[in-house]
């Protein structure tokens, strides 16, 4: 995969990635980590940033399992700029002996900011960020993950926990092992 | 029914035609635990329907109760009492009427649990159905499965799916297996690995597919992924026994993971207690920690080896089911080879053994750090003991400090006592008015000898009053005591030389080591004619005089040093000791 193949959207995930990673205007100092960025990923799609499927998934949250709202199409994105050398995943512990990811801005990836356009910027900050320009801060707490600014005295719940429900009708099935015969 | 409530616009790129889903997990359970299961469930009482519940009844003397708690309705299909049950279930939620979420359940004594239901509907669409929403069908039957079964499960299964699934059973993941019987779109297997669009769906039921397959020998095709199976077959009934083995393996092997999940970080945790007791020294708080996660630690491990058993145990009785398995059909072949699941199989048994070796480790590792605990403990100990000891010194000083106020009271007391007499005597004879000694005085030199008699006087009395206050502290402190570490290894004269004594206290301290205390009183010559008592503090264990001390009461012409010198001197003498 070369840079040419960037898609809107591995460029927007790129600079909501570097938007959360940088401190003051220097980029790449910082590493957000998997489950955050999730939820960002998540709010991003249905404030229509981003657009990608999600579904439910069975994974660790705060050292248990939980069902979050996942995109796989975003998980593929995060991968493809890992080939393009725009990304660093890296693998951290947790005080409960448990590992997480992370990731953070090669000096490509944040190279490659310069190209990517003003639109595209604009469209993430638009939801992904405060109206007074900052960063949220995001809080991983047991009832969800939330974004908050205390300038602005704004908490949004991301909605990432919230399963959805589609109407189904199943009836059981007859399970045949060797020993039912 | 439930309502739609997706919050985006889903892109559906892969539909499903004629559903049937097969949601698997390990869950441990013995033939016991079968046949009590059976009779939970009323299956030999012909009762064919029921509501159970996990609730406790905690207040047995009410004749009523209501219940907040989630209900699983039952009804028996099959059951054989020692080896397996199969029910259909659902939960009632609201009401019991509106309820059309009801699968199959199958439980066996080799732990081997699935979940069955044919999808007949998704949003009032019964053709075909989209992988983003049957996504979302899966997830719901998963968690409603682990609440089902959560009713019908004994408190120790309970503890047991608490423990491998860190306290969050009711989130647990379960490997499931899709039969379809066409798949839009109708391509080949291998097409959908475009690593976009169509994997990222496939993925989002499989959890990362790994395996894109067309069988050579059909128009059949499989994809296999890390949570999930998806075979397409115009004849599914074909893979129906071979599913419920893959469906023991894959559910093992999920929990087998998180089994190992747990084990490492139980290993980290006891990590945890030896960082504490390295700081036993400087933290007082430190033992009781380290203890509490060695508590918390060892009661994991007595359930992750009573673990190990039921997944030997089921792994046996599952081998011999693998091998009976009829394996003619070149799709069943196919399929088996393509799994790997001759070394999935294999394999099984080989983890549990290596898990065993992991979990003996853990138990060696907490009998080490318990035995530092211990000996942490017991240093601790030792050194309150001393600090004791020096309290009681200090106590001991202190007292003889406020004997010897005392006396110096006592002596402002006599010279109070003196003033007063002669203030008496000054009333009496007036100031100098007797008229015989004023005369004298006054004639010649006499007043200078006059002077001479007083001061005489005030020498005389002040040395007595001196002697005195010497005599009185000597008093207060009369006795000596000495404290000698003798470390030395006794000879079997010892018991001996015991026997001749008037042992007046014995105390023993019975821990790791016998630790016994004679206490007795000598006025030999020895002691230059001192009463004294001596204590001896011996290690029976390891037939050692760890130290003694010698107490003198009204101590005469013997020092301290003497009295150490004397009692080794004894001691050798009475070859108790050697040199």
């Amino acid at each position: 995969m070369s840079n040419q193949n960037m898609t809107t959207q591995m460029k927007r995930l790129l600079y909501l990635i570097a938007e959360y990673t940088k401190i003051g205007d220097q980029y790449g100092v910082l590493s957000i980590k998997d489950l955050p960025l999730k939820a960002l990923i998540y709010y991003g799609i249905i404030n229509k940033i981003f657009d990608y499927d999600y579904a439910p998934l069975s994974i660790m949250y705060m050292d248990n399992r939980r069902f979050l709202n996942v995109s796989q199409e975003g998980e593929d994105d995060l991968n493809d700029l890992r080939d393009l050398g725009l990304l660093n995943k890296i693998r951290i512990a947790t005080r409960s002996h448990t590992f997480i990811y992370a990731y953070s801005l090669t000096n490509n990836g944040i190279k490659y900011l310069k190209e990517i356009k003003s639109d595209d910027k604009i469209a993430v900050d638009s939801k992904l960020k405060c109206k007074c320009g900052r960063t949220y801060e995001i809080k991983v707490l047991l009832s969800g993950i939330y974004f908050t600014c205390s300038t602005c005295n704004v908490n949004i719940n991301s909605q990432i926990t919230d399963i959805e429900d589609v109407a189904y009708k199943c009836v059981p099935l007859i399970i045949k092992t060797q020993l039912t015969g | 029914m439930k309502k739609v409530t997706i919050k985006d616009e889903l892109t559906s790129f892969i539909f499903l035609k004629d559903l049937q889903i097969y949601i698997a997990e390990y869950i441990p359970f013995g033939s016991n635990h079968i046949i009590a299961f059976n009779e939970q469930l009323d299956c030999q009482r012909n009762v064919k329907e029921g509501l159970m519940t996990s609730f406790i009844d905690k207040e047995p003397e009410k004749a009523t109760f209501s219940i907040a708690e989630k209900l699983t309705k039952v009804k028996i299909i099959d059951y054989d009492p020692n080896d397996y049950v199969q029910f259909s279930a659902s939960i009632v939620y609201e009401s019991v009427e509106n309820q059309e979420e009801e699968i199959s359940t199958y439980v066996d004594a080799y732990g081997r649990v699935i979940y069955g239901a044919k999808l007949i509907e998704i949003d009032n669409n019964s053709d075909k159905f989209s992988i983003d929403k049957l996504t979302r069908v899966i997830s719901d039957l998963i968690l409603d499965s682990s609440i089902m079964i959560n009713n019908l499960l004994s408190t120790y299964q309970r503890r047991l799916l608490d423990l491998v699934y860190f306290g969050t059973p009711e989130y647990r993941n379960k490997f499931t297996i899709i039969l379809a019987k066409e798949i839009e779109p109708n391509k080949d297997a291998k097409s959908f690995n475009d690593g976009e669009d169509l994997e990222n769906e496939l993925n989002q039921v499989l959890s990362s597919t790994t395996n894109f397959h067309d069988m050579r020998n059909s128009d059949d095709k499989f994809f296999y992924g890390l949570e999930g199976l998806l075979i397409i077959s115009k004849t599914p009934e074909k893979y129906y026994e071979l599913i419920s083995i893959i469906a023991f393996y894959l559910g093992l092997d999920i929990f087998q993971k998180n089994y190992f999940n747990k084990m490492f970080m139980l290993w980290d945790e006891i990590k945890d207690g030896r960082t504490y007791i390295e700081q036993g020294d400087i933290d007082p708080n430190a033992i009781n920690r380290a203890k509490s996660i060695l508590s918390k630690v060892s009661a994991a491990v007595v359930l992750m080896n009573e673990l190990l058993y039921f997944m030997k145990r089921s792994v046996e009785n599952m081998n011999k089911e693998w091998e009976l398995l009829d394996k003619k059909d070149p799709d069943i072949k196919e399929l088996i080879n393509e799994l790997a699941l001759n070394d999935l199989v294999n394999k099984a048994a080989i983890r549990i053994s290596d898990a065993q070796l992991v979990v003996s480790g853990l138990t060696e590792e907490i009998s080490g750090v318990n035995g530092l605990i211990n000996s942490l403990a017991e240093k601790q100990m030792t050194r309150m003991n001393e600090s004791l000891r020096d309290s009681i010194a200090s106590m001991d000083e202190m007292g003889r400090s406020s004997e010897r106020t005392g006396t110096a009271i006592n002596i402002l007391e006599i010279v109070l006592s003196g003033a007063i007499a002669f203030d008496v005597l000054t009333f009496l004879v007036g100031d100098y008015a007797f008229e015989p000694l004023a005369t004298w005085i006054d004639s010649g030199y006499n007043i200078l000898i006059w002077v001479g008699i007083c001061l005489s006087l005030f020498f005389a009395i002040g040395l007595g009053l001196y002697k005195l206050i010497k005599y009185l502290e000597w008093k207060s402190e009369h006795n000596l005591r000495a404290k000698i570490n003798i470390g030395k290894s006794f000879t079997n004269n010892f018991n001996d030389f015991l026997k001749n004594k008037d042992i007046i206290i014995r105390e023993s301290i019975i821990n790791d080591n016998i630790i016994e205390e004679y206490t007795w009183d000598e006025d030999d010559d020895k002691w230059l004619g001192n009463e004294v008592r001596i204590k001896l503090r011996v290690d029976m264990t390891n037939n050692f005089i760890l130290w003694a001390t010698v107490n003198v009461d009204k101590p005469k012409k013997i020092s301290t040093n003497q009295i150490s010198q004397i009692l080794l001197n004894y001691l050798k003498e009475e070859k108790v000791i050697t040199d």
